[in-house]
């Protein structure tokens, strides 16, 4: 059986998922292993979700939130940055480094930016092969 | 034996066939309800409706179900009621005993701050096909190696800066390390080690606990060490008690904190200090290293040891020390922050430095530091033994 990579994918109510939203109108293809949680914003993410999805079994991590400067709440994505900055050290050391978590901006009409965001992504994951957490099918 | 019966008398005849399994196992049924234990809780000055004695009684008259969630939670198992206890009831035991015994019908988990952090990266230790990497934070010019006779068990050090960057907790790591390698100890640090499992024993996770154990229990054996040094109160007392009776026996192998390292080293005359540290200091007893393993004397040492240091003793001191306020990262509310002020101050009208031999500690009150509380805050600095130690080598 191939490996297909799962992939959770947060993004903001404001600019990611809208964007997602819009692939999925201008009919762009991603491959299905990205799973998409809707946040308010990316300021919300704990390190606790991310090391919860690694937990669970997914190979990679997903951040997509609003460019620099164009946050609904002005800060949030600043805020995002910095923590999945220091959750990074945290995944490095328990060997789950090599750029498994991401995080991007895309606006809100960016889709075409999305595809290639989550296409970019899912083919990095399949390349570095599935988590080393991976015994639980995750989802 | 005859205070439990007394006790039932006087109650009655019904908790007679309700008592607990857990009361007698622990010997909890030892309990003549004096209330020393509430009155020498540091979380009952605060939260006057948590009472240790009432959560023994409410055990006894209905069995465990009827303890209340919040008042299992609420104990810091710090352990300064079981040093007050008159028939030595070991309360922090009953705690957890209770704490994994309803874990299965608990409506939430432990109240785990820093949302469950510590918690989850426990649980993903516990994976089999990890790869870790726990060298990243040893930095150039220390020595670390793969086989030896001597090994450094970090424990959570390379994980707690990613959540607490206010503390730079590897600094201690680094330290540790210095001194081991002036010594001339090149210590062991495997990249196979894993969470000691403390925090998820203490808030009834005791499958997580096992599972840590037996993994960390093999590669310490494949090693062939003879010696485990951590400079983490929690690791310590995980590994020199509570490891043997999952694991077996070591075999030989010999569990030390650092402070009881370092004083060996300066006796035996391989370690010297040569840098006069000019601060005046004072010492935390970590429960975990204090009330718990009986190990006051090597941190003290250790200080008198280092030139220019002038150590001067708090008022509660060794067994009756004040806890920091927070145990396995389950508890952190208005009587956490209370203690905090509480204990701070006392070392502040004593001293400019505030020592102790737990990186958790450090954390806990570093944390009270960095935040913005009501009171002014007290003029200190917190420091581990390890640190300050390394600070005299020069």
């Amino acid at each position: 059986m191939t490996f297909e990579p799962q992939v959770l994918a947060f993004c903001c109510n404001w600019c990611g998922y809208s964007a997602a939203d819009q692939a999925g109108v201008a009919k762009l293809e991603y491959p299905a292993g990205v799973n998409i949680v809707r946040l308010m914003c990316t300021g919300m993410m704990d390190p606790y979700y991310v090391l919860r999805a690694f937990e669970r079994g997914f190979d990679g991590v997903m951040v997509v939130g609003c460019h620099i400067g164009s946050c609904h709440y002005k800060s949030g994505n600043l805020q995002a940055r910095d923590e999945m900055a220091r959750v990074t050290t945290v995944l490095r050391a328990l060997g789950l480094g090599e750029g498994r978590l991401v995080m991007d901006a895309a606006s809100a009409s960016e889709g075409s930016r999305f595809a290639t965001l989550a296409n970019e992504f899912v083919e990095k994951m399949r390349r570095l092969g599935p988590s080393p957490l991976r015994e639980v099918v995750a989802r | 034996m005859t205070d439990a019966v007394s006790l039932q008398v006087a109650l009655g005849p019904a908790p007679v066939a309700r008592v607990d399994p857990a009361l007698q196992v622990l010997t909890a049924e030892g309990c003549i309800q004096c209330n020393k234990c509430t009155f020498s809780c540091p979380v009952h000055r605060v939260n006057v409706l948590f009472s240790p004695r009432k959560v023994i009684l409410q055990a006894y008259l209905g069995g465990a179900d009827d303890v209340d969630e919040s008042d299992l939670w609420a104990c810091l198992t710090c352990g300064e009621c079981q040093v007050a206890c008159p028939t030595e009831v070991p309360y922090p035991a009953f705690i957890r005993a209770q704490r994994e015994k309803l874990r299965p019908v608990m409506e939430r988990m432990a109240p785990c701050k820093h949302g469950g952090f510590k918690e989850i990266v426990s649980k993903i230790m516990t994976r089999p096909n990890l790869n870790q990497d726990r060298r990243a934070w040893i930095g150039d010019g220390l020595k670390v190696a793969d086989r030896g006779d001597v090994i450094y068990f970090t424990g959570c050090l390379p994980y707690l800066d990613g959540i607490f960057s206010y503390c730079d907790s590897a600094r201690i790591g680094r330290a540790a390390i210095k001194l081991m390698n002036t010594a001339g100890i090149v210590p062991v640090v495997a990249n196979s080690e894993r969470c000691c499992g403390h925090d998820a024993l203490w808030n009834g996770d005791s499958a997580t606990f096992e599972t840590l154990a037996r993994a960390n229990a093999k590669w310490i054996k494949e090693t062939g060490a003879k010696r485990l040094v951590t400079t983490c109160a929690e690791c310590y007392s995980m590994l020199r008690y509570e490891y043997p009776q999952v694991v077996g026996d070591w075999n030989g192998l010999e569990v030390l904190h650092m402070s009881e390292l370092i004083e060996e080293l300066v006796k035996a005359g391989t370690l010297k200090f040569t840098k006069p540290v000019e601060v005046k200091v004072t010492y935390q007893d970590p429960c975990r290293l204090g009330r718990q393993s009986k190990e006051y004397d090597a941190p003290r040492e250790v200080l008198r040891a280092i030139p220019g240091v002038q150590f001067v003793e708090m008022d509660r001191v060794r067994e009756n020390a004040m806890c920091c306020g927070v145990g396995a990262y389950s508890n952190c509310d208005a009587a956490t922050k209370f203690m905090q002020q509480d204990r701070l101050e006392e070392a502040a009208s004593k001293a400019d430095h505030m020592v102790t031999a737990c990186p958790h500690c450090r954390i806990h009150f570093s944390c009270y530091l960095d935040g913005k509380p009501i009171d002014p805050l007290p003029d200190l600095k917190i420091v581990d033994l390890t640190e300050l130690a390394a600070q005299a080598l020069g």
